[in-house]
């Protein structure tokens, strides 16, 4: 039997103890994407401080960005890569927020702070970093929408969320090689969230026929309202 | 009202309560692997959401199912790659 403090939520499911790995908002921001073109691109987010998890937004209507993968690197991350779709050339916003683990804190020696420790004496929470990583909900995707074409999701109005996924989301089609042989190829599901609802698709070269589908996973909304 | 432990930033703003999840974490790191292979052993529930990086330079990318009837992920597909996943529970 442990012994400590214990906390759980409505669902029954452990949010601090030992056996949870928590995580704090270290950093938060924006980066302006400018493309030279329509279509894909990418840019790189450099924070000013390491982290664990990085999740994203983006709320302009003809731009769209590919959620990260909710997993922590094995070791801190300095930068993230963003893979984004632009309908047009203007300048877009892409929201970034970073966390990092508790267990990463020193304990406090000074100041008024409520901080639990795990059973080796590293932070597990702290209110020296009150800004703890909160999972809003997952949405799994059960299918894809044909390729260019849009599917909606209600979301809450009122709640500013970051995005993650989760599991494999993407879908194979046929290519020509150099030499005209075979290559497997992938279209990536990228989202973006206007008021009230978020958008998903599909997007890759155009002119494909679909190939196989992986449909294993979804998206994860942080919620970083106030952050 | 909820109950339990809430907390709050300095502008009063709340940064924890019970109807929010915070998330429960177990990464499983592979060397590279050039052949289907299952993981076994793992914490898998129904409520469990796996993450899946893959780092590869081979245009056919794997395919990781989770089984969580027999707590396990199944990874199939040809090529060379390495992979990491982590657990999350959020129900």
């Amino acid at each position: 039997m442990p012994s400590g403090l214990e906390i759980y939520n409505d669902s029954g499911v452990l949010q601090i103890g030992t056996g949870s790995t928590n995580y704090y908002m270290i950093e938060k921001g924006t980066t302006t994407v400018t493309p030279g073109a329509v279509g894909v691109g990418t840019t790189t987010i450099t924070p000013s401080n390491s982290f664990d998890i990085i999740c994203l937004n983006t709320s302009d209507t003809t731009f769209w960005v590919r959620p990260p993968p909710i997993i922590s690197a094995n070791g801190l991350m300095s930068s993230y890569t963003a893979a984004w779709y632009s309908a047009d050339t203007s300048s877009h916003t892409i929201s970034w927020w970073c966390f990092r683990k508790y267990t990463a804190l020193s304990a406090a020696t000074s100041g008024q702070h409520l901080e639990l420790y795990n059973a080796d004496g590293t932070v597990a929470f702290s209110t020296q970093q009150p800004k703890i990583m909160r999972v809003f909900s997952k949405i799994p995707i059960t299918s894809f929408p044909t390729y260019g074409s849009t599917t909606t999701t209600t979301c809450p109005s009122g709640v500013t969320l970051g995005w993650c996924m989760y599991g494999q989301l993407f879908q194979t089609y046929t290519s020509s090689g150099p030499m005209g042989e075979p290559v497997d190829r992938q279209r990536a599901t990228r989202l973006r969230q206007l008021s009230g609802q978020i958008n998903w698709r599909m997007e890759g070269p155009a002119g494909r026929s679909n190939g196989s589908d992986i449909v294993n996973g979804g998206f994860v909304p942080i919620n970083v309202t106030d952050y | 009202m909820p109950q339990g432990l809430q907390v709050f930033d300095s502008s009063g703003n709340v940064t924890l309560d019970t109807s929010t999840f915070t998330l429960k974490e177990t990464i499983y790191e592979s060397s590279v692997i050039t052949s289907a292979t299952t993981v076994t052993g793992l914490p898998i529930t129904s409520s469990t959401v796996v993450s899946v990086d893959i780092t590869t330079s081979d245009p056919n990318i794997p395919t990781v199912t989770v089984d969580d009837a027999n707590d396990q992920v199944i990874v199939s597909g040809t090529g060379t790659y390495s992979l990491k996943f982590s657990l999350w529970d959020i129900p």
